[in-house]
């Protein structure tokens, strides 16, 4: 029978209920144990601050943002050292290798700079600090916490380049304190005339050249009925609005599209709904990572044999494919290519890319297009000579040419549709594919200009930008072959 | 809706009412024997899907042997959880236990991230190609699950038939008369566990050549489990059976219909046959705290 103890609980001696600890013994140990993890976190910050600045990364807990030091490079010991930090934040979702990417790209355009003296603007030396904040998964609570932590702890008075965040909430905190948000958004929430410090590094207004180029290739092939299907976050419901605009100026009946969960792994049901749709085309749009995988092969199962545009992948998501569906069944698709090892010929972007082989090895694609904010900061930097952020913001939104990056080019215009004169939104080149023989394969890229004025058709935006081109003259382009011109409009 | 559509949409359901009814049944089996809402047995799941990935395309094993060592790793890590910290809890309560399984499930999905990162664990197909009727393709995978369940929940059934399983439904039924009839009950917990647990590693391992492992799958079916539970009944293996299939096809053709708000449909479904059977189809209501 059981029996009652001192400390008031009950003690069953029968069963594997072993007796309970007693308060006095439980006080005991949560004393010990708490001793032991402050004298480990005391231990591990010592440690920490001794580090030699390589970077460090922790994922974000619920709720709370961590940051990851950027890596920064040694500071040249040469004659010239730098006086002063130039910090710059990039808030990602660390649990992408998207994130991971763009931290590791910072870093080295960090350390090139570093290593040579550090940054000369205006007469000073600055040690860039690249310093990498997680923002989770489309996370409110998380992104806000990481740009209070940039903005209001670090001093962090540069957001350049950002990919899962969720940009809305950012901007209600860098807006006010004063510090420039050069993130990537698709939705309207940073397309606001009353903002003063943001310009969207990567926006999708200007994206539309490159799903117009594969959407009509398909078209060509005898595509005339899609359907996207995507992951469902603010960044997509835009999106999949914005893509459908295309394919319908392609030529495409484009019915709603199907989205799904981050955390869905099941696409049998996908699947079987695609194939009830009658449909011919299927664009996984925004569909990251093992996902398109996934989608393929539930699309194979189910006996789908249509079109795929299996969107954002590298060489790893094909070969999975490969490895699941069959290279027969990807045979011919088309997608974007973010590898610029042979399309690049800018000898400063192969110096970045040389360095990136040389310190991580195997060259991965994620990350390469969306640290392109970065190119724009270095240029507004560049020529307002000033850390100051009005005059680095009164650069970028006057910038009437485009910039070098990774990908290509990519150049920042006006959206007098929504009332903007200056240039705030971004027109990014692309390199696009073909799957042949289970390899991607590029077969040319999207201008800057085609960007610009695909999209501006597409989205039946004409007029106001004439308005607006009859008032400031038309935009210049980099040099770079197009298929488009303004006579289309 | 033609036939094929149907009978597509009817496959798929089966599919993810297999899974749901593994992860289920030992689900309710704790529950049922222990009184014990082990929140963490998703994660069991999850790990026996990784395992398995890791076994085959790693190791280079055959099939079998990753589903044997999922059923015992699992089983094993269900003892462990039980001897380390849910017999001590135990005493304190319904709620205390519930946390810590919480608690667990959180490390172990902690510990999976920080291992095997955000991306999933594929393995190659082990059942590959699609069998067609008429016009209809069905993955031999996912035929593969469906009927691994039911093999699975045979066994269980008949593995409740034996000595041990029959003192485990004797202390779910009465804990205090089992013990007086010389029922272990230290033994039958750390069995329940076992059983428990080890069903998740075996539904880990049959999704696993199907869909790829991730550190969030384990979290995603336990909403299912549990609505299984509460449908089906506490401690009923055919219940869970049944309501896990009734599940797992209202969802099919839901999402067909209303896309990823199927899962509204499913909680509709749940409300009306909980408003008609508040026990479940065939168990008993949800044991009450402190009860």
């Amino acid at each position: 029978m059981p029996e009652k103890e001192k400390a008031g609980h009950l003690v069953d001696t029968e069963t594997s209920c072993v007796r309970a600890v007693s308060r006095r013994e439980f006080l005991k140990l949560a004393g010990a144990a708490g001793a032991v993890i402050a004298i480990g976190g005391g231990i591990g910050g010592l440690l920490a601050g001794c580090g030699d600045g390589t970077t460090t990364t922790t994922a974000a807990a619920g709720g709370s943002a961590t940051t990851a030091a950027g890596g920064g490079g040694t500071v040249s010991t040469g004659a010239t050292k730098p006086t002063k930090q130039l910090k710059v934040g990039t808030l990602v979702s660390l649990q992408l290798t998207n994130g991971i990417e763009m931290q590791k790209w910072m870093d080295i355009f960090a350390k090139t700079k570093n290593e040579s003296g550090g940054w000369e603007i205006g007469g000073e030396r600055y040690e860039l600090v690249p310093i990498t904040y997680d923002v989770g998964l489309s996370d409110a609570t998380t992104t806000r916490a990481a740009v209070e932590k940039a903005v209001l702890q670090d001093g962090v008075k540069f957001i350049v380049g950002s990919f899962a965040e969720v940009s809305s909430v950012s901007v209600t905190i860098t807006e006010p304190n004063k510090a420039l948000w050069m993130g990537t958004d698709f939705t309207p929430a940073t397309l606001d005339p009353n903002f003063k410090y943001v310009v969207r590094g990567q926006g999708l207004s200007f994206a539309l050249g490159a799903a117009y180029n594969l959407q009509s290739k398909y078209v060509e092939r005898g595509a005339t009925r899609s359907v996207i299907v995507d992951p469902d976050n603010q960044q997509t419901k835009v999106g999949n609005q914005i893509w459908a605009a295309s394919g319908r100026l392609a030529g495409l009946e484009t019915l709603d599209p199907i989205t799904y969960t981050t955390e869905t792994t099941d696409f049998g049901p996908i699947a079987t709904k695609v194939k009830s749709l009658n449909v011919d085309l299927v664009e996984l749009a925004y569909a990251a990572g093992d996902q398109i995988v996934n989608i393929v092969r539930a699309l194979k199962d189910v006996g789908y044999e249509g079109f795929i545009y299996p969107g954002n992948v590298d060489q790893t998501i094909v070969d999975n494919m490969a490895a699941q569906a069959g290279k027969e069944y990807i045979e011919g698709q088309l997608g974007m290519y973010y590898d610029p090892r042979e399309m690049q010929t800018d000898p400063v972007m192969r110096t970045y890319i040389d360095r990136y082989l040389s310190e991580h090895g195997k060259f991965q694609m994620d990350g390469v297009f969306w640290v392109s904010p970065w190119f724009l900061f270095e240029d507004a930097v560049n020529t307002a000579q000033s850390v100051d952020v009005d005059a680095v913001t009164a650069a970028l939104k006057s910038m009437d040419h485009g910039v070098r990056t990774l990908c290509g080019h990519t150049q920042l215009f006006a959206r007098p549709d929504i009332g903007i004169l200056d240039t705030v939104d971004s027109a990014p080149g692309h390199y696009l594919c073909e799957i042949k023989d289970g390899v991607m394969t590029p077969f040319g890229s999207v201008s800057v200009k085609d960007q610009y004025l695909v999209s501006i058709k597409a989205l039946g935006l004409a007029e106001p930008f004439k308005q607006y081109w009859a008032e400031h003259g038309e935009p210049t382009f980099p040099d770079e072959e197009s298929l488009f011109d303004f006579s289309m409009l | 809706m033609t036939l094929d559509l149907f009978l597509q949409i009817v496959v798929n359901g089966l599919m993810s009412g297999g899974m749901y009814a593994l992860v289920a049944s030992g689900f309710t089996l704790i529950l049922g024997v222990m009184k014990v809402f082990n929140f963490a047995q998703g994660e069991f799941y999850m790990l026996g899907a990784y395992l398995t990935v890791g076994v085959v395309a790693s190791l280079g094993a055959p099939y079998p042997v990753a589903i044997l060592a999922s059923l015992a790793a699992m089983a094993v890590l269900g003892v462990l959880l039980h001897l380390g910290v849910i017999q001590w809890t135990l005493p304190a309560g319904f709620f205390h236990t519930l946390l810590v399984t919480i608690a667990f499930g959180t490390i172990v999905t902690q510990i999976a991230i920080l291992t095997f990162g955000y991306r999933e664990a594929a393995m190659p197909p082990v059942f590959d190609g699609v069998s067609k009727v008429g016009s209809v393709s069905f993955n031999n995978g996912k035929l593969v699950v469906i009927a691994g369940a039911v093999v699975v929940m045979v066994a269980l059934y008949l593995f409740m038939k034996t000595k041990i399983g029959v003192s485990m439904r004797a202390a779910a039924e009465n804990r205090e008369v089992a013990s007086l009839q010389g029922i272990n009950p230290k033994r039958v917990f750390w069995t329940t566990m076992a059983v428990g647990c080890g069903l998740c590693g075996v539904a880990g391992s049959l999704i696993a050549p199907v869909m790829a492992a991730s550190s969030s799958m384990g979290s995603n079916i336990m909403i299912k489990a549990m609505l299984v539970v509460l449908v089906g009944g506490s401690g009923s293996m055919s219940g869970a059976l049944l309501a896990a299939f009734i599940v797992g096809i209202v969802e099919s053709f839901a999402f067909q219909y209303i896309g990823q708000q199927s899962l509204i449909a499913v909680f509709v479904l749940v409300a009306i046959l909980v408003f008609f059977r508040p026990g479940g189809l065939l168990g008993k209501p949800l044991p009450i705290p402190g009860e």
